[in-house]
């Protein structure tokens, strides 16, 4: 872990305009990602884990959303300031996501070939993406599209034979429907590794694929990770593969970040209640029927959040400012293991 | 090989179908009250000469022996005699034909024109100016009384302005190029005669804008809702995240998932413009199967009723088959599917 | 959903029971109230409605709907007088095109009422039982749908005799295979889902199930077709009327005064314009309601 700050989300307050009203998605997010770090970020469905991640590639559409308050560095810079072009070279050549569900990630008409062509020549200025990705086969006819082309194809095969699809030379002229999911997903990472980006944002890469294959895919990664020496935002609610495969964890509940540390602390010595009701909801082997604990209550309503606090109505150390006051900022209660909780401020 | 098999089903289901148009067009033709015979032989015949003319059609014989006469000379190419002017239908349907196609196939071609790129600005500026004005153009599109509007143009820009020529389709004073297709654009400029192409483009051009209309309301609608909805799916959200430009996107990405209901659509408006064809050839005078459709109608000269019918209800299918195959040229997933 | 026993009478209990529904409707007016292009349409149909409905009361000529000729006037452009000009008799267009919006507007309704009942109980029945029934009506949809339309109505019309009432029948004829369709895919799709299956597994009987449960759901698609339709019966009406098959002289009709007043252009310009800007307008209020409806009823097309 260098010192290096890759990523820094600061109070980020996200807001969706639906019909029934204004849904306050993000309340506050505050996440650090360093350099080479292997961060895993958990909560339950709905927390707003995916919007944080879609934040840093600037990805969220707005209409409907709309970001009110807060700031998002990346290297340095704030990703919200950016003009349409500055974020879009940043997606090419810095960021690479895997989403949730490789069936309806990939293009269905466009074989796989020429989405990755198009996705490897992204990675230059616009005219030429643009003239890449428009003129599809007919750019062979220009010649410095042609060899453009030939180039992105070769480096994408090499990258189909490195995520262990094997005859990819052939396989490269198939469409997405005549994949598996898992080789799907293998698809999908070796179009968005294909660059040399300087972060992963996985967002449950595994949650849509079969067990077996689950492990096949979090190994794939792993490997990547480190031959490329990239930094990761894993996101998951599966806590056992955070416990595999992450150095730090963030956890996150209803739009707020709660607790942040390194896996051992956060496993060991979770000091945020939600996080502590989390960790020991998990049935392990020694537990015995009847025992699971779960939280009382339930997630809360993000249209008539409740005030101050989101975790309060649950949390069986809620004291009378935790209803009053806005989440606290993160307090640092041990080196590199912060928490946003009245309790510790 | 899925496709295959789907297109020759598809080839084998067109002839029970006509035929069963055949026996309901038939059964119509004669079971509706009127006398055709009467109405071709003048009110000055005498019952002689009208029991000849029945004679000449063989409207003595039973309605199914009619029916499998038809139905043979049919399958031999014969389509029957209009009894108006004596001339085989067949050949006048030859005759008429190009001329009604050209104009369909212009007004088509204009419809997707404009209304491609009328649903593209409404969906990208959803909710802006842009998607306001299409809205109420498309509304306007298919409330247009079309032969109102062909006649307040012809009005305008045709009688008061000199703009474009009245009606007709050619240049009265001017020969036609060699025959090749029957269509004159085509033939035109196969025969490499810009003039003549100008002038038939002349004379198309209103009757093939409002004809498009249609078109214009159905594409711009229906595109700007497919456009909306492949947004939202989640390889365009992939295709953005990878960094590909917006205009890759919108072009490419999102126009080719989004065009798959419009080329279905394209189907139906061919059937839809060729009787909509009826009313543009009235206003504008334009010498095709329309207007003589509505001719034989109203002499109820029941053999080019049933020719045109049969003409047109293959016509139709085949085109019907023609945006299937090409269904599986645009999406892979029902070739290999 | 748990009734409060205090729900007053019938009313009240109906409302509790049916609160989900209530504010399902509460919400689709208000989303319909949000486009302003939808109030001018409803604000058009409203004119026109009123207008066909009283129109005989309040014309300046009356009598200009018969027969009555005042030759010295005819062919007038647009006057005081005469708003809208006059036509070959001398007869008053303003009052005869505002005549005739009564006839169109029932004549629309007709057609797409008898059509469209037609349609959907043949649908119904072909969807609900499938097997040969089904097979059997759906081909003869099918063979209709690729026979012309307007042709078809033509040649009816031009067989029993031009008139207006020969023509809603033929057009009515020529209207059902669309609702058939319509209503034979949808029912065949409802007929499967879970709640009708439940419905059958506690005994509902069949009447029951396709009143109460299949054919609400059906409603809405029906509702925005035949919102859409009316547009649509209306101009294939007056098509007719200009080809000549329609009404007959000396009923007022649009269609037929279009195609008259076509023999007096480009000098008597009046006589034809006007009446089609009438039918314009009603056909454009229709259609922009059926957008409305559709952009309530229709997931897909919701902004």
């Amino acid at each position: 872990m260098n010192n290096d700050l890759l990523v820094e989300i600061k109070d980020l307050h996200l807001d969706f305009h639906t019909f029934d009203g204004v849904s306050k998605v993000l309340n506050g997010v505050n996440l650090k990602i360093w350099s080479g770090d292997i961060l895993g970020l958990v909560g339950e469905t709905g927390c707003g884990k995916t919007m944080t991640a879609l934040s840093i590639p600037r990805l969220i559409t707005c209409p409907p959303g709309e970001i009110t308050s807060g700031q998002v560095f990346f290297e340095g810079e704030d990703v919200l300031q950016k003009t349409e072009e500055e974020i879009r070279l940043l997606r090419a050549k810095k960021l690479a996501m895997i989403f949730q569900d490789p069936a309806t990630s990939l293009n269905p008409v466009f074989s796989i070939g020429d989405q990755m062509i198009d996705i490897i020549g992204s990675r230059r200025d616009t005219s030429r993406a643009s003239r890449l990705g428009l003129l599809g086969a007919f750019g062979n006819l220009v010649p410095a599209i042609r060899r453009l082309r030939r180039a992105a194809k070769g480096r994408a095969i090499e990258m189909l034979q490195r995520v262990g699809i094997g005859d990819a030379s052939e396989r490269i002229e198939d469409y997405p429907h005549q994949f598996s999911g898992g080789m799907r997903q293998r698809v999908l990472i070796a179009a968005s590794l294909s660059g040399t980006p300087s972060l992963l944002i996985a967002d449950e890469p595994t949650t849509a694929l079969d067990v077996s294959i689950q492990a096949q895919i979090l190994r794939l990664i792993e490997e990547l990770v480190q031959e490329l020496n990239l930094s990761v935002l894993l996101i998951t609610h599966n806590l056992g593969v955070v416990a595999k495969m992450c150095q730090r964890v963030a956890v996150m509940y209803a739009g707020v970040v709660v607790e942040c540390g390194s896996a051992m602390d956060v496993f060991k010595n979770p000091k945020h209640p939600y996080t502590v009701g989390l960790l020991g909801a998990i049935p392990t082997y020694g537990t015995k029927r009847g025992e699971i604990q779960g939280i009382p209550g339930s997630v809360p309503n993000f249209l008539a959040p409740p005030p101050g606090c989101r975790f309060h109505p649950r949390c069986e150390h809620a004291m009378p400012r935790c209803a009053e006051e806005p989440p606290p900022a993160p307090v640092e209660i041990a080196p590199g293991h912060e928490v946003s909780c009245f309790l510790y401020s | 090989m899925g496709l295959r098999y789907y297109l020759i089903r598809r080839l084998l289901l067109i002839i029970p179908v006509l035929i069963g148009l055949s026996i309901v067009t038939f059964v119509i033709s004669h079971l509706v009250p009127g006398d055709p015979v009467r109405l071709a032989a003048g009110p000055q015949a005498t019952a002689e000469q009208i029991h000849k003319l029945e004679e000449e059609f063989g409207l003595h014989k039973p309605l199914p022996v009619q029916y499998l006469n038809y139905m043979r000379g049919v399958l031999r190419g014969n389509l029957g005699t209009s009894m108006m002017n004596r001339h085989p239908v067949a050949i006048d349907l030859r005759r008429y034909f190009p001329a009604t196609f050209e104009l369909v196939v212009m007004s088509t071609i204009l419809g997707v024109l404009i209304g491609v790129p009328m649903a593209m600005a409404a969906a990208v500026y959803r909710d802006r100016w842009p998607d306001q004005v299409s809205r109420v153009v498309a509304l306007s599109s298919i409330s247009m009384p079309v032969f109102w509007l062909g006649m307040v143009l012809q009005l305008i820009l045709a009688m008061t302005l000199h703009l474009l020529p009245i009606s007709g389709r050619f240049d009265p004073r001017v020969p036609f190029p060699p025959n090749v297709t029957g269509m004159l654009l085509v033939d035109s400029l196969l025969a490499v005669d810009l003039h003549k192409f100008g002038i038939a483009l002349k004379y198309i051009a209103l009757p093939a804008f409002c004809q498009s209309l249609f078109g214009v309301a159905l594409i711009t609608r229906l595109l700007r809702a497919d456009i909306l909805e492949v947004m939202q799916r989640d390889f365009v959200i992939m295709a953005r995240a990878s960094g590909l430009p917006e205009r890759v996107v919108l072009f490419k990405y999102v126009l080719k998932n989004a065009l798959i209901a419009t080329v279905a659509m394209l189907g139906f408006l061919f059937g839809w413009q060729l009787t909509g064809s009826v009313m543009i050839e009235t206003v504008f005078d334009w010498p095709g199967v329309g207007l003589y459709a509505v001719k034989s109608a109203m002499a109820l000269d029941f053999q080019p009723i049933m020719g045109i019918t049969l003409f047109v209800g293959l016509v139709f299918t085949t085109v019907n088959l023609l945006v299937d195959v090409s269904y599986g040229v645009i999406d892979p997933r029902i070739r290999y599917g | 959903m748990t009734v409060s026993v205090e729900a007053r009478g019938w009313w009240g209990r109906w409302r509790a029971e049916n609160q989900g529904l209530i504010d399902e409707w509460r919400r689709s007016f208000y989303r319909f109230q949000q486009s302003r292009l939808s109030i001018v349409g409803v604000a058009i149909i409203v004119f026109l409605l009123i207008v066909a409905f009283t129109g005989r009361y309040w014309v300046p000529y009356p009598d200009d709907s018969g027969f009555t000729t005042h030759v010295e006037i005819r062919l007038q452009g647009p006057t005081l007088e005469n708003p809208f000009g006059t036509d070959e008799y001398g007869r008053d267009v303003f009052t005869r095109t505002v005549w005739a919006t009564q006839t169109s507007l029932i004549a629309g309704t007709v057609i797409v009422l008898v059509g469209g009942l037609i349609g959907i109980i043949l649908g119904g029945i072909a969807g609900y039982f499938g097997g040969l029934v089904n097979e059997v009506i759906m081909r003869l949809t099918d063979i209709m749908l690729t026979m012309p339309g307007i042709f078809l109505a033509l040649a009816i019309t031009a067989a029993l005799g031009p008139s207006i009432l020969h023509a809603m029948m033929a057009l009515s004829i020529t209207w059902w295979p669309g609702y058939c369709r319509l209503v034979q895919a949808q029912v065949l799709s409802i007929r499967e889902e879970d709640y009708v299956e439940a419905a059958r597994c506690i005994g509902a009987s069949r009447p029951r199930i396709i009143f109460s449960h299949i054919l609400p759901n059906c409603l809405s698609a029906i509702m925005v077709k035949a919102s859409m339709d009316f547009g649509f019966a209306v101009l294939s009406l007056a098509a007719l009327g200009f080809i000549g098959v329609g009404a007959q002289p000396p009923v007022p009709e649009w269609g037929a005064m279009i195609s008259k007043g076509r023999e007096f252009l480009p000098y008597h310009w009046s006589y034809s314009t006007f009446p089609g800007l009438a039918m314009f307008l009603t056909v454009f209020g229709f259609n922009v309601l059926g957008d409305g409806l559709r952009d309530i009823f229709d997931p897909r097309a919701r902004r």
